[in-house]
């Protein structure tokens, strides 16, 4: 993916499987991460991330491009409801996704340090396991099954659970 | 993979029930959830003493709600004490304590504000009974680190002084919201010396029975305060030019209603009584005018303009009788038993006027009915 203004300084994103993506700096730079390199110069041209694929990387520079061209809340207090409700519904359908794709997501952006976009993962992770079973949430997050509690300790677990509840 | 998005996602999930999930997933999301709570309830009526393990299982529990037995429940009671034993003695993260429906000690005050007091920064008691202000002096000695310190009005506290609250007004610098239902009439110089020491902080204030008039300068202190309520027990005349602090989002003050109701009752009634003097004067004029020789088509003219003043004159009467019975029947039965006398008696007066109005039309329209 590539952008098309030449104006702005570009930056060369290179995934793990090795596919270059050049965008706008200002794009970039919803990257804590990717804004501290460009700070410190210790970035060259091109940013290697080698450990996003280039799928994973497409569906954040997209994420990225579109909260970077919304205005930001500390640029104008009073920005207009529409772009607010528009990033919204970007958002809600940019999580629309399965959830392998979600936690490679969620992951790559805690590498990149961006906070929006890791708190929008966290939230759709949190939703979708909602009112879940222990069963169905190992089945939504593939979990390991070397690591599950022996019947005992689930025992256990469930004894010491029943102290807490609303 | 799972297991690396738990720690960013854990924080992400509150609900009791979805984190006793959570933590049957695995050992590691045990472990995860276990480390991470922060917020526990717990029904007294199962575990009337704490389980041994609770804070083994739980070690970061920043906030802790106890619930009792509701107050009909077959007369059953629990005590907080044995909990406030282990809360001495562990649970060095807690921030918030919570106790509903509990029979809470002195004693256990005592012990929850020298042990865990320094780092509290909540403490709410609803509903709970046996303590005492003296409890509560042992809160305001050593718990100078509340942002919230709510005593629910269904507290049974026993009032043995104001002490506790002045040294509460003394100890706290940082207190946001304050509620206390049972406040003594004495305490608006404790509750203006918690203004002046809280002014940075104090956002919330919540008392009961008061003397607004009193309060003037504790609200000049608090000048961040957004809330109040209280019930006011003066009477309107002591509130003139009473002015609230700047930020005021919320005023709840019950008598208030009742105050505003007597006054428009009262300016109601001083209207009508304007009203009826001039109709007396009216009335007299009214018969020297009826002696006066007039042309039929002057009589009949002028019948026509009486009978539409007599008509305005009478509507706007019984306008103001319905004004004052509505605001009337709003009142406390002790305001308006204040009122009701007089009003009877203006009630009365007001209906000899308007006979008298509709009368003398009568008279005029006989008189001028008579052939000349």
């Amino acid at each position: 993916m590539s952008t098309s203004s030449s104006s702005s300084k570009k930056i060369v994103l290179k995934s793990a499987d090795n596919e270059t993506f050049e965008i706008d700096e200002i794009v970039a730079l919803e990257s804590q991460a990717i804004k501290n390199m460009i700070e410190d110069e210790c970035a060259d041209n091109v940013i290697p991330l080698g450990n996003i694929d280039s799928k994973t990387l497409s569906k954040i520079i997209e994420y990225c491009k579109k909260h970077a061209e919304s205005p930001k809340k500390d640029d104008n207090a009073d920005i207009d409801e529409k772009a607010v409700e528009d990033l919204k519904s970007f958002d809600a359908e940019f999580a629309k996704v399965d959830m392998p794709l979600i936690q490679d997501i969620l992951m790559a952006a805690n590498f990149l340090n961006i906070d929006n976009l890791i708190g929008l993962m966290c939230r759709t992770i949190a939703d979708r396991i909602k009112g879940k079973t222990p069963e169905e949430i190992r089945k939504i997050l593939n979990i390991n099954k070397n690591d599950l509690l022996s019947p005992e300790q689930e025992a256990k677990a469930r004894e010491e659970n029943s102290w807490a509840f609303d | 993979m799972g297991e690396q998005v738990l720690d960013l996602v854990i924080p992400y999930i509150e609900n009791t029930e979805d984190r006793n999930s959570v933590s049957l997933v695995s050992h590691r999301f045990y472990e995860t959830d276990a480390i991470t709570r922060k917020r526990l309830t717990v029904h007294t009526l199962y575990y009337p003493n704490p389980p041994p393990s609770l804070s083994k299982r739980f070690p970061s529990i920043e906030s802790l709600t106890l619930k009792g037995p509701p107050n009909d429940f077959n007369g059953y009671v629990i005590r907080l004490t044995p909990w406030i034993q282990q809360l001495a003695l562990e649970f060095r993260c807690l921030k918030e304590l919570h106790l509903r429906h509990l029979v809470v000690h002195d004693e256990d005050l005592e012990k929850l504000a020298t042990t865990r007091g320094k780092d509290l920064r909540t403490l709410t008691i609803k509903m709970c009974q046996e303590f005492s202000t003296n409890g509560l002096m042992h809160v305001s000695k050593y718990c100078n680190q509340l942002k919230t310190l709510c005593l629910g009005h269904s507290n049974y506290i026993d009032v043995k002084d104001g002490v506790w609250l002045h040294q509460l007004a003394l100890n706290s610098t940082v207190l946001e919201m304050f509620k206390f239902k049972n406040t003594d009439v004495s305490d608006a110089q404790h509750l203006t010396l918690l203004a002046k020491n809280c002014c940075n902080s104090l956002i919330s204030l919540r008392i009961g029975n008061c003397y607004l008039s009193k309060l003037g300068d504790a609200f000049r202190y608090a000048a961040r305060l957004e809330l109040f309520s209280g019930v006011n027990c003066d009477y309107e005349s002591d509130l003139v030019g009473f002015q609230f602090p700047p930020n005021m989002r919320s005023i709840i003050i019950q008598e208030m209603r009742a105050l505003m109701n007597t006054e428009s009752a009262l300016t109601c009634m001083a209207e009508l009584r304007v009203m009826l003097e001039q109709e007396k004067a009216n009335i007299k004029t009214n018969i020297a005018h009826m002696d006066r020789v007039m042309t039929p088509m002057e009589g009949w003219k002028d019948l026509k303009a009486q009978i539409k003043h007599g008509e305005a004159k009478t509507s706007g009467i019984i306008s103001k009788l319905c004004g004052i019975e509505e605001s009337l029947e709003e009142l406390p039965a002790s305001k308006r038993a204040r009122i009701e006398t007089s009003f009877s008696r203006m009630r009365t007066e007001a209906d000899v006027i308007m006979n008298a109005i509709v009368n003398s039309v009568k008279i005029q329209s006989g008189d001028q009915a008579k052939p000349v």
